[in-house]
């Protein structure tokens, strides 16, 4: 009888959205520092993905 | 898998669809209102969501807290998976876990450009979309949600400073244009 194999904890998952929100923050800092118009577009549209990421979970 | 690249759509597709309705009232409160008196209201709603997100507050920013009902989720043929993915990217017809939605609407509202406001939607719904296809890849939904809770305030602090950063990026653009 083979006993089933328990799936390691999903951490990489997890982490990986961490370092997505960290590099859509490093983005924007740069769109800042360039110091365009162009960079507030970019920057609204990190926003928005980290509150799409922040809501994950609801139904 | 079907069923995922459908609800993948109606997420996005929502995204859409808020943003291009928050076009029109961005375009008036942009063209009504002057700069420094937009970036106090963001400054105090972005202050109002933090303290919310924190419990600092005693209530809740509103929220249309009820699930989507069951009965579009059984329908098999997509069309479900569709709906239940609009319904859910628009972000109006479902909890809210988080106070980020409510800043990223706002920002649309008081200082990115009106014509910005689908593509900012559609972030929205592309961000929604990266959490869904990660725990579907992930093998076990149940575990990566389980994951995803027990890392909630860390993955929030993440955000929220993201946000900040992303907000300031937009703020210095108002105050120095």
């Amino acid at each position: 009888m083979t006993a089933a194999i328990p799936r390691p904890a999903n951490r990489p998952a997890v982490v990986a959205t961490l370092l997505t929100g960290l590099a859509i923050a490093v983005a924007a800092a740069v769109a800042w520092l360039g110091a365009s118009k162009v960079g507030i577009v970019p920057a609204a549209v990190g926003l928005a993905l980290l509150a799409g990421f922040a809501t994950s979970g609801s139904v | 898998m079907r069923n995922v690249r459908y609800f993948s759509r109606g997420l996005l597709l929502g995204g859409l669809a808020v943003g291009a309705l928050l076009m029109f009232p961005a375009a008036v409160v942009q063209v009504a209102v002057p700069g420094p008196w937009r970036l106090a209201a963001m400054l105090v709603l972005t202050v109002l969501a933090v303290a919310g997100e924190i419990g600092v507050l005693p209530f809740r920013l509103p929220q249309n807290a009820r699930q989507v009902p069951s009965s579009i989720i059984a329908r098999t043929d997509g069309s479900g998976a569709l709906q239940f993915g609009f319904e859910m990217g628009t972000g109006l017809r479902t909890f809210l876990p988080s106070h980020l939605p409510y800043v990223a609407a706002a920002a649309v509202l008081f200082l990115t450009p009106w014509w910005a406001a689908p593509a900012v939607g559609a972030g929205f719904g592309v961000g929604r979309i990266a959490m869904v296809r990660s725990a579907v890849r992930s093998g076990s939904a149940n575990a990566w949600h389980d994951q995803f809770t027990a890392w909630r305030r860390t993955v929030s602090v993440v955000l929220w400073i993201g946000a900040v950063v992303c907000l300031a990026a937009m703020m210095r653009w108002v105050v120095n244009p």
